[in-house]
């Protein structure tokens, strides 16, 4: 046993030289790697700030962890991903303040108290794989798209009235160079789910008056099976009793027939409409 | 999600020699809205790749389009600019100081398409281990995130030419406002960006703000 932790020494003096001091532009401030990394290899670096008199010390992250978290995610934090934050931030008895989080105490306890910050800023890290693996539905992911990549003006409003005189809800209206058209997504993890809510948009835009005229209308599939041809056509060709028919794979068709005149074919999806494809 | 990436090539990842050859050669000679076409075309995780080997490889028509606006979290300044492009897709070029160590810049470009990454990333004099791949490490020293199917980007190398800037030191321990715009040059040089500093560079504000507690505590 002693050889073996004297078959260490080396190694732990390596990782005593991974703690490292840089001084800072603030000269009661210096900048403490950790010896500790993210999962992605980037080392955890604390910063670390004296007082005046020398006795005291506050450690904190200076908003990196923070700002690691929105430079890795897209999009802000579920119910689920806040609560686990604030949880952890709990858990390890540190503070957050203006996106930064710290703990202080006297000079002595310095070494503790870098520790609990890296320890922090590591566990808070990987809030990160919740939030990315956090199922987001399709409805969700076809609304954030129009508003942030498409560039389209999308309503507060999902409802519109039906031939029926009922409030039937879709899954965003949006303005156009010159119509307003009505979008229902259609997703889900299999064909089969993809299928039903296709259903359910067949069944939306049947129930829709001539206020709302088929250019006017968009189907959004999520995805297109390309191995299964006959489904696809199929599915295409119902659909397109009732509404102009794309997906969300080819997106140039998508956004262009939103901002521009419709094309005279309903099929989006195996007629391209300003885009070519390869078929693999 | 590496697996499917990789079977959309026939089994050979994007970094396949043959393969990015031909997708070079083809993108070299086609027009540059059959390459949005193209891009836009495939489905969604080969889509994201064609894209991000074009960003890579300064292919796209890169442009800073809009100037820099510079926003404070915690003691990091960041700034976040649309990168206009030919590739049909929504791009930024991503700029963070942390402000009491600023020659520790980071400059990357976004792509927040279906699957958001970041496909290349500068970290200036960063502390690195590529802990998934080769094992090589920057402890510190400047080096260059490649996002690959296989390591997202924790994958890290050399930074290639241009870099580095005139009159580079790689061990300085502070930076001006002068050098991080000639570290932003540079990287925008690298990957063929357009950037027109005269319109669009605004200087960061580089003053540390450490918050100070009721009882005199200060937070850095």
């Amino acid at each position: 046993m002693t050889s073996a932790c004297k078959m260490l020494e080396g190694a732990f003096a390596a990782l005593r030289q991974e703690f490292q001091c840089t001084p800072s532009a603030d000269a009661r401030t210096v900048l403490v790697s950790t010896g500790r990394f993210y999962a992605d290899g980037d080392a955890v670096e604390v910063l670390v700030r004296f007082s005046e008199d020398g006795t005291r010390a506050a450690v904190s992250d200076g908003g990196l962890t923070r700002v690691r978290r929105d430079m890795f995610t897209a999009g802000e934090m579920s119910r689920g991903a806040a609560a686990l934050w604030r949880d952890v931030i709990a858990d390890f008895g540190v503070t957050e303040i203006d996106d930064r989080i710290y703990v202080r105490g006297t000079a002595a306890s310095v070494a503790q108290m870098i520790a609990q910050i890296a320890d922090t800023s590591l566990t808070l890290d990987s809030v990160k794989l919740l939030i990315e693996q956090e199922r987001v539905t399709f409805a969700t992911k076809l609304e954030r798209w129009l508003r942030q990549e498409a560039n389209v003006e999308v309503a507060d409003n999902k409802v519109v009235p039906n031939r029926y005189g009922e409030p039937q809800l879709v899954t965003a209206i949006v303005g156009g160079s010159n119509r307003l058209v009505a979008v229902q997504g259609a997703g889900g993890h299999s064909a089969s789910a993809v299928r039903s809510s296709a259903e359910h948009a067949h069944w939306v835009f049947s129930g829709l008056g001539d206020d709302w005229p088929i250019q006017n209308r968009l189907v959004v599939l999520e995805r297109v099976d390309s191995r299964r041809h006959e489904t696809v056509t199929s599915l295409v060709s119902r659909l397109k009793e009732v509404a102009y028919v794309a997906s969300f794979e080819r997106q140039i068709s998508l956004r262009r027939f939103l901002v521009e005149s419709p094309p005279v074919d309903r099929d989006l999806v195996t007629v391209p409409f300003g885009q070519a494809f390869l078929e693999s | 999600m590496t697996g499917g990436e990789r079977n959309v090539w026939s089994g050979c990842g994007v970094n396949c020699p043959t393969w990015r050859y031909l997708w070079l050669l083809w993108v070299r000679f086609s027009p540059l809205d059959s390459v949005a076409a193209f891009a836009a075309s495939q489905e969604g995780a080969r889509m994201d790749l064609a894209i991000r080997s074009a960003i890579q490889d300064g292919i796209g028509n890169l442009e800073v389009a809009e100037p820099i606006k510079w926003h404070r979290r915690g003691q990091v300044v960041s700034a976040n600019v649309a990168l206009r492009n030919t590739l049909g897709c929504r791009l930024s070029l991503v700029i963070r100081v942390p402000v009491p160590c600023p020659f520790q810049a980071v400059i990357l470009v976004r792509d927040h398409g279906t699957h958001p990454n970041n496909a290349v990333r500068l970290c200036v004099r960063g502390r690195h281990v590529n802990r998934r791949s080769d094992r090589r490490h920057w402890l510190p020293g400047t080096h260059l995130h490649i996002w690959t199917p296989e390591y997202g980007d924790s994958h890290a190398v050399d930074p290639r030419p241009p870099w580095p800037p005139d009159g580079w030191h790689e061990d300085a321990d502070s930076a001006t406002e002068t050098e991080i715009l000639a570290l932003v040059r540079t990287f925008c040089q690298m990957l063929h960006i357009a950037f027109d500093p005269a319109t669009m560079w605004v200087a960061p504000d580089l003053k540390p703000q450490p918050i100070v507690l009721p009882d005199g505590d200060e937070i850095p």
